[in-house]
C-alpha cells in the first residue's frame, strides 16, 4: 500500500520525510499502521465518563456515519502501570484500530502482540498478511508517553 | 444572492484531488493511510474557516445579526437594548395589623407571594377612607358599588358598607375589585336594585406604590395577590397588578425596532416614530398609531389634528392590556422620544389599551382529531391574533378560515384536512377603539 512516508524524527515524534521538492512517499503498512496506533479515536463513555476528556480527531467526523474511525485507544494507557491488564488492553485497542485493514481487503490477516519491553515501555509486533500471502513483520516501541517510534 | 459554502465532503474532495495531482503514485481515497487523515484534517479546518465566514456573513446585516453585532446596528440608529425591568403597582393595606395613623415609611420591604422583595417607592399612612357609591345594584345574591372616582381597593379587603336604605346592602363584607371604580360583594336577601338612601364604604387602609427588588416577568403579580411585612401586615395588590416587569430585550424585538427606525423617515410626530417610542418600554409588544382626521371630535377615539391617539398591547404580559402606570410611561416616552411638535400639547397625547373584542371558537368536527392536532391549531389561532389581526380591522372569516385549513401538526407532519367551525360564524366586527382576540376555545367534538 502506497503512502506517505512518516518516520520519527531525533526526539521521537513522527513527521513527514521531505524527497527533494514532493513529500516522500513508500511502499508497505508502516505509515498506516503508525496512523492507526497513534491517531486518538473517540473513547466511549464507559472507558471515559466525562465528555471533554474522550479527545477524538476532527478529521473524523466525515466517517461517524458508518460508525468507523482512524485511530485507536492505546492514548487512555499513557498514564498506566504497565501490567498484565495494561498489555491485555494495549493488544485489544492496537487490534480494534487496525480492523480496517482486513476489513478493507488490504491485508488476509493482521496479528498483534504486545510485550513489556522494559519499566518505561512496551512494543507491539504487527505481523501483517499480505493479499498474496507475504508477511510483514512490524515493531512499534510505544514508550512513555510521547516517544513513540518504529524499531523495525 | 447568496453565498455558497462548500460542504465537507466537497472540501475534502479537493484537498485529495490535489493530492493526488501532486503525489500521483498515492491514493489519499483509501482508508487508513496518512495521506487521507491529511486530506480530512485539512478539510475540517478548511470548515472551521467556512464557519467563520458565514457566521461573519450574517452579522454583516442587521436582518440577521445577533447579540453585541445586533448591539452596533442598534448604535447606529440610537436605539439601545431595553434593560430588564422590575415590575410597579399599588398595594393596599389595612389595619389589622397596625392601626390608624401608622406611617409606613419609604422603602419598607415586603414579600410577595412570589418569594420577591418589593419595596415601597413613597411614604404612606393609614387612614380612615371612604367614598360615597354613586351606584349601588344587585343581580341574583352579588351587590356591586360603583363610585364616581377610582379607588384604592384591593380584592380581598373587608369594607363595612353603610348609608343603605335597604339593611341587606349594609354590613361589613370582604370585596371582589372588578374595576378601578367598582368592586362587588355577597349579600343575603332580595332588597331592591338599586340601592337607596347615600350608600358609603368605610375602612382604615393605605394605598402603598412598591417597586421589585429583581427584574423579569416573574415580579408581576396580579390583583389580589399577597405580600407580607412582619410589623405592617398582609398587603393585597390593587386592580391593576404589579406589572411591568420584563426581561431584557430579546434579539427579534430589538431586531424589529432597529428595522423600523432604518425605514423611518425622520420627521416630526411621524406615525413611525411615535411607534418607536411606544416601543421603546420594556415590555409594549404592539403599538398602534391612529392618525388624526379634520373634525372628528377630538379625544383618543377621534382625535384631531395636534392630537395623537397611541394604543398598547404586551402580548408577553398576563393582561396584554397595560395597566395604568405602563401607560403613564409609555406617555411620558412618547412626549420624550417621539419629538412632540410644536402645535401639540402633552394633553394631546392619549395612550390607552385598546378594548379586546374576545371571540369564543368552537370546532364541532376536526380530521384529524387528535391531541396534537388541536394544540396546533390552539397554536396557529393564538399566532394568527397576535401576528395577522390589526387595530380596529374587522376579521373576515375567510382570514381565519384559511389560517386555521393552513394548520400543520409539527409533531407528526400531517396538515388538516377538514374541521367544522360553529362560531364564530361570521366576521368579527371591529369598531372604534377595538381589536380582535382570541377567546375560549372549545372541542365540542
Amino acid at each position: 500500500m502506497q503512502d506517505v512516508l512518516i518516520k520519527p524524527d531525533a526526539t521521537g515524534i513522527y513527521d513527514l520525510v521531505i524527497d527533494g521538492a514532493d513529500f516522500a512517499s513508500a511502499e508497505g503498512f508502516e505509515t498506516a499502521i503508525a496512523t492507526s496506533l497513534f491517531t486518538d479515536a473517540r473513547a466511549p463513555a464507559v472507558q471515559v465518563q466525562e465528555a471533554q476528556d474522550r479527545r477524538g480527531w476532527v478529521g473524523n467526523i466525515l466517517y461517524l456515519d458508518n460508525g468507523r474511525e482512524i485511530g485507536g485507544l492505546l492514548w487512555i494507557l499513557d498514564q498506566a502501570r504497565i501490567t498484565e491488564d495494561t498489555l491485555n488492553f494495549a493488544k485489544q485497542f492496537a487490534m480494534d484500530c487496525l480492523q480496517w485493514m482486513t476489513d478493507d481487503d488490504v491485508a488476509r490477516s493482521v496479528e498483534v502482540i504486545v510485550n513489556q519491553s522494559d519499566t518505561r515501555s512496551v512494543k507491539i509486533y504487527t505481523n501483517v498478511t499480505t493479499v498474496d500471502n507475504t508477511v510483514l513483520r512490524y515493531v512499534t516501541l510505544w514508550r512513555d508517553t510521547d516517544l513513540s517510534r518504529n524499531i523495525s | 444572492m447568496s453565498l455558497e459554502y462548500p460542504t465537507f465532503e466537497e472540501l475534502a474532495g479537493q484537498i485529495r484531488a490535489e493530492f493526488r495531482v501532486q503525489l500521483p503514485t498515492i491514493d489519499p481515497t483509501v482508508f487508513g493511510t496518512w495521506a487521507m487523515s491529511l486530506a480530512n484534517g485539512n478539510a475540517v479546518l478548511a470548515q472551521a474557516i467556512m464557519f467563520i465566514v458565514r457566521d461573519l456573513e450574517k452579522q454583516m446585516f442587521p436582518q440577521t445579526a445577533t447579540d453585541v453585532f445586533l448591539d452596533l446596528w442598534g448604535g447606529y440608529e440610537d436605539l439601545e437594548r431595553l434593560d430588564a425591568s422590575a415590575a410597579i403597582g399599588s398595594i393596599s393595606l389595612d389595619d389589622t395589623t397596625a392601626a390608624v395613623g401608622t406611617t409606613i415609611p419609604a422603602l419598607t420591604e415586603f414579600t410577595g407571594s412570589n418569594g420577591i422583595i418589593y419595596r415601597s417607592t413613597a411614604v404612606a399612612t393609614i387612614t380612615a377612607t371612604n367614598q360615597v357609591m354613586s351606584t349601588l345594584t344587585r343581580s341574583g345574591s352579588t351587590a356591586t358599588a360603583t363610585m364616581a372616582s377610582e379607588h384604592a381597593l384591593a380584592t380581598g379587603m373587608s369594607v363595612v358598607v353603610s348609608g343603605a336604605t335597604q339593611p341587606e346592602y349594609n354590613g361589613t363584607f370582604v370585596i371582589t375589585v372588578t374595576a378601578r371604580d367598582t368592586f362587588t360583594y355577597t349579600i343575603t336577601g332580595t332588597p331592591a336594585t338599586p340601592a337607596t338612601g347615600a350608600p358609603v364604604y368605610d375602612l382604615n387602609m393605605a394605598s402603598i406604590p412598591v417597586e421589585a427588588q429583581e427584574t423579569g416577568k416573574t415580579t408581576n403579580l396580579s390583583t389580589g395577590a399577597q405580600l407580607s411585612n412582619d410589623t405592617y401586615g398582609t398587603a393585597l395588590v390593587q386592580f391593576d397588578g404589579l406589572t411591568g416587569g420584563a426581561a431584557e430585550e430579546t434579539d427579534e424585538p430589538y431586531r424589529a425596532r432597529i428595522m423600523l427606525s432604518r425605514s423611518t423617515i425622520s420627521g416630526v410626530f411621524t406615525p413611525d416614530q411615535v411607534k418607536l417610542a411606544g416601543l421603546s418600554v420594556t415590555g409594549n409588544t404592539r403599538v398602534f398609531v391612529k392618525r388624526a382626521t379634520y373634525g372628528a371630535g377630538g379625544g383618543y377615539l377621534d382625535p384631531e389634528p395636534g392630537e395623537v391617539s397611541v394604543f398598547v398591547l404586551r402580548d408577553n404580559d398576563a393582561n396584554i392590556i397595560p395597566s395604568a402606570a405602563v401607560i403613564a410611561l409609555t406617555k411620558t416616552a412618547i412626549i420624550d422620544d417621539g419629538a412632540l411638535p410644536a402645535n401639540s400639547a402633552e394633553a394631546d397625547v392619549f395612550v390607552q389599551g385598546p378594548s379586546l373584542v374576545a371571540s369564543a371558537f368552537t370546532f364541532t368536527a376536526l380530521s384529524p382529531d387528535t391531541p396534537t392536532m388541536r394544540t396546533a391549531v390552539e397554536n396557529t389561532l393564538i399566532a394568527f391574533f397576535e401576528d395577522t389581526v390589526e387595530f380596529e380591522q374587522t376579521v373576515t372569516e375567510a382570514s381565519f378560515l384559511g389560517a386555521i385549513q393552513n394548520t400543520q401538526d409539527l409533531q407528526t407532519g400531517a396538515f388538516i384536512t377538514s374541521f367544522t367551525l360553529t362560531a364564530p360564524a361570521a366576521d368579527i366586527t371591529i369598531t372604534d377603539g377595538e381589536i380582535a382576540s382570541l377567546g375560549t376555545l372549545t372541542w365540542s367534538i
